[in-house]
C-alpha cells in the first residue's frame, strides 16, 4: 500500500505531460512512476503513443496531431482518476532477475583503478556489488541499457574523466548507479564485470532483457562458467530467462 | 536487379527514414526517423504514397542511385541542384524517370539534408512498427545500416511511363515560408529557470552558430557567451526531439531524430513541432538566434496552423497525383 501521493503534472515540451513524483533516486518515488506506468500500459489513455519512465518522472508522449491543449485538458481528469487510484491499490510484485557476471581481470578493465578510488579490496568490491538488490530505475542511452541503483555507498564514485570503448554486456558503475551496456560503444562508467547473457536482441518482439522496475541481483561467475553460459544461452529467448528469474 | 535502386556511392550517411518509431521508449529504444519531417511527408505526398511511408535520407556529399524500372520520384529537402543522368531536376516537384536513369546531386545549396521518395514505397521489412533505421540499435530500414555500394534496394510498384526522357511535373506549392528562417521559436523548458538571473539576455541575445559535431542525434550550438546557471546534477528524466539542454561546457544540444530516451542535462527549452524542419535543415556554421514563446496556448495554436496548411498542400497534390499516373503510366 502506497500512502497518499505528491505529484505534479507539467507539459514537456509541446507533445508530452511530464508527472513528478518527486527529485531524488528513491525505491519508494520510483514505485509511484511504475505503478501510474502500469495503470497506463494495461489500459491506454487515448491517443498517447509512448510512455518513458525514470526515476522520479512519467512521461506520456501523444499524438500533437490529435490532441491540443483542450484535448489535453479532456484527459486529465482520467489521469488524475488514475493516480488518485494507486494511492489504494498494491504494486505489483516486481520481477526478480539473477545475473552472472564475470568480475575476472580480462572482463573488467577498471577493477584496479576502482579498488585504488574506493579503497576496497578486489574481493571487498565483488562482495559489495552481488549483496544487494537493485532496481531497473529506467531504461536509456543505449536500446535497452538498465539504468540500476542503488549502490552501496563504498562503490559509489564520480563518473570516468573521460570516456572510452566498452565492450557489450560489461557492467559497470558511476555515482550511485549500475548499468550494463547492452551493445558496444563509448561510455564513461567503471567497467568491473561482463555478463554472458545478452540483454539486447532486436530481431525479437520483445527485444529487451529488462524492463522498467525489474530487480536485479547480481552473482559472480568465473571465466568456465561465463564460457558455458554463453554457449547455451543462444537457443533461449529472453521471456524464458525472466519466467526463470534470470539465469541460476 | 528489377525494379530496385541500385546505390552506386553511398554518400555520407544515407539511410532509410519514415516517421520515427514509438511505443519502445521505456525500453530505451530511440524514436529515430526522418529529421525534417515535413520533407519527408512532402516527398510522399508529391509521389502518392501514404505520408509516413519511408523515404531515402541523403546528407551531402550525396549519395548516387540508379533505378533499375520505371519510377515515379520526388526529391525534397535540402535544394542540392538534383539531376537525373546530369540533366537537372527540380526539387518539391514529381519527376517521371526511365529504368536505367542515374540519380546525383550537383552541389550543396542550402539545406542540410534531403528526401528521396518514389511512388509505392520501397520493399523493406518493417521494425518495432517502423521502417526507420536505428543505427544504434543496428536494425530497422536497410539491414539496420546505412546504405552502401552495390546495396540494391527494391521497390513496390511496378509501372511503366509513356515517356522518352524526364518529365518534372506538378510542382508543389511549397507554402512552408519559414524553412530557412534563421530564427527560431523556442518553448520554456522545466528547467528554463536552472539559467542564471539574465537568463533571458543569455539566450535571446546573441547568435547561436551550428557545430560540425552535430548530427543525427542532435544540433550542437556554440555561442560566444557559454550558458551559466546552476550547478547541480540533475537526475535523468524524459527528453524528446527538440529538447534544448545545456551541456556542461555551456553550450547547448538540441536533440533531434536519434536521441536516447533519457537525459541528464538540464531541459532548459524545446523545440515546438512548427520549427523542427527548420532547424533540421540547419547546416554546420549556420547562424540561428532564438526566440521565446512562452504561451503554450499560442504554440498549439501555431502548430494546428501548421498542419493544417501542410495537410491542405499535400491532400491537393494527392488530388492531382492520380490523373496524371492515368495519363503517362501503367502499372504492371
Amino acid at each position: 500500500m502506497l500512502s497518499a501521493i505528491d505529484y505534479t503534472i507539467s507539459l514537456l515540451g509541446d507533445s508530452a505531460l511530464e508527472i513528478r513524483f518527486g527529485n531524488t533516486i528513491d525505491p519508494a518515488i520510483h514505485q509511484k512512476v511504475m505503478a501510474l506506468h502500469n495503470s497506463l500500459s494495461v489500459s491506454p489513455v487515448t491517443h498517447l503513443i509512448d510512455i518513458i519512465p525514470a526515476y522520479c518522472t512519467l512521461t506520456l508522449l501523444y499524438n500533437r496531431q490529435q490532441l491540443d491543449l483542450s484535448g489535453l485538458n479532456g484527459i486529465l481528469p482520467e489521469l488524475k482518476r488514475r493516480l488518485d487510484a494507486i494511492t489504494s491499490s498494491e504494486i505489483s510484485e516486481a520481477l526478480l532477475l539473477h545475473i552472472p557476471v564475470c568480475y575476472e581481470k580480462e572482463f573488467a578493465p577498471d577493477k584496479e583503478e576502482v579498488c585504488r578510488r574506493s579503497g576496497l579490496s578486489e574481493s571487498e568490491v565483488i562482495a559489495l556489488h552481488t549483496q544487494k538488490e537493485y532496481t531497473v530505475f529506467m531504461l536509456g542511452f543505449l536500446p535497452g541499457f538498465p539504468y540500476m541503483g542503488i549502490l552501496p555507498k563504498p562503490l559509489q564514485l564520480p563518473r570516468k574523466p573521460e570516456p572510452n570503448f566498452v565492450k557489450g554486456g560489461t557492467i559497470a558503475l558511476a555515482g550511485s548507479q549500475t548499468g550494463i551496456y547492452p551493445i558496444t560503444s563509448p561510455g564513461g562508467w567503471w567497467q568491473i564485470g561482463q555478463t554472458p547473457l545478452p540483454l539486447f536482441n532486436a530481431k525479437k518482439q520483445n527485444p529487451s532483457l529488462f524492463k522498467p522496475g525489474d530487480r536485479v541481483r547480481f552473482y559472480a561467475v568465473d571465466k568456465k562458467e561465463f564460457i558455458e553460459i554463453e554457449k547455451n544461452i543462444q537457443t533461449i529467448d529472453f521471456i524464458t530467462i525472466r519466467n526463470k528469474g534470470g539465469w541460476l | 536487379m528489377v525494379m530496385s535502386v541500385e546505390v552506386i556511392k553511398p554518400g555520407l550517411l544515407t539511410t532509410l527514414q519514415d516517421a520515427g518509431r514509438t511505443g519502445y521508449a521505456s525500453v530505451g529504444i530511440h524514436p529515430t526517423g526522418a529529421m525534417d519531417r515535413e520533407a519527408l511527408f512532402l516527398a510522399n505526398a508529391l509521389v502518392g504514397n501514404a505520408d509516413n511511408m519511408a523515404a531515402i535520407e541523403i546528407h551531402f556529399p550525396a549519395a548516387v542511385f540508379r533505378f533499375h524500372q520505371d519510377a515515379l520520384i520526388a526529391i525534397t529537402g535540402a535544394d542540392w541542384e538534383p539531376r537525373i543522368n546530369d540533366e537537372p531536376i527540380a526539387i518539391n516537384q514529381t519527376t517521371m524517370i526511365k529504368a536505367g536513369s542515374v540519380f546525383t546531386c550537383r552541389q550543396p545549396n542550402k539545406g542540410a539534408r534531403s528526401y528521396l521518395a518514389i511512388a509505392g514505397g520501397f520493399d523493406i521489412p518493417i521494425w518495432l512498427g517502423s521502417y526507420s533505421t536505428d543505427l544504434s540499435a543496428s536494425a530497422g530500414g536497410w539491414m539496420g545500416r546505412q546504405l552502401c555500394t552495390g546495396d540494391l534496394i527494391p521497390f513496390n510498384k511496378n509501372i511503366s511511363l509513356r515517356i522518352s526522357k524526364v518529365e518534372p511535373f506538378q510542382k508543389a506549392p511549397i507554402a512552408l515560408s519559414e524553412y530557412h528562417s534563421s530564427t527560431i521559436t523556442l518553448i520554456p523548458g522545466p528547467e528554463f529557470n536552472w539559467l542564471g538571473e539574465d537568463r533571458y539576455d543569455q539566450l535571446l541575445e546573441q547568435e547561436f552558430v551550428v557545430s560540425p559535431n552535430s548530427n543525427r542525434m542532435g544540433i550542437r550550438l556554440k555561442c560566444n557567451k557559454p550558458l551559466t546557471g546552476k550547478k547541480e546534477t540533475m537526475i535523468s528524466s524524459a527528453v524528446l526531439f527538440g529538447t534544448v539542454q545545456l551541456l556542461p561546457n555551456g553550450e547547448l544540444i538540441i536533440l533531434m531524430a536519434d536521441h536516447p530516451t533519457t537525459g541528464g542535462y538540464p531541459r532548459i527549452a524545446h523545440l515546438p513541432y512548427f520549427e523542427w524542419s527548420a532547424l533540421a535543415q540547419k547546416s554546420t556554421g549556420d547562424k540561428i538566434r532564438f526566440s521565446l514563446n512562452e504561451s503554450f496556448e499560442d504554440v498549439f495554436h501555431q502548430n494546428r496552423k501548421y498542419f493544417d496548411a501542410a495537410d491542405e498542400m499535400r491532400s491537393e497534390i494527392r488530388m492531382n497525383i492520380q490523373s496524371y499516373l492515368e495519363q503517362y503510366a501503367t502499372e504492371r
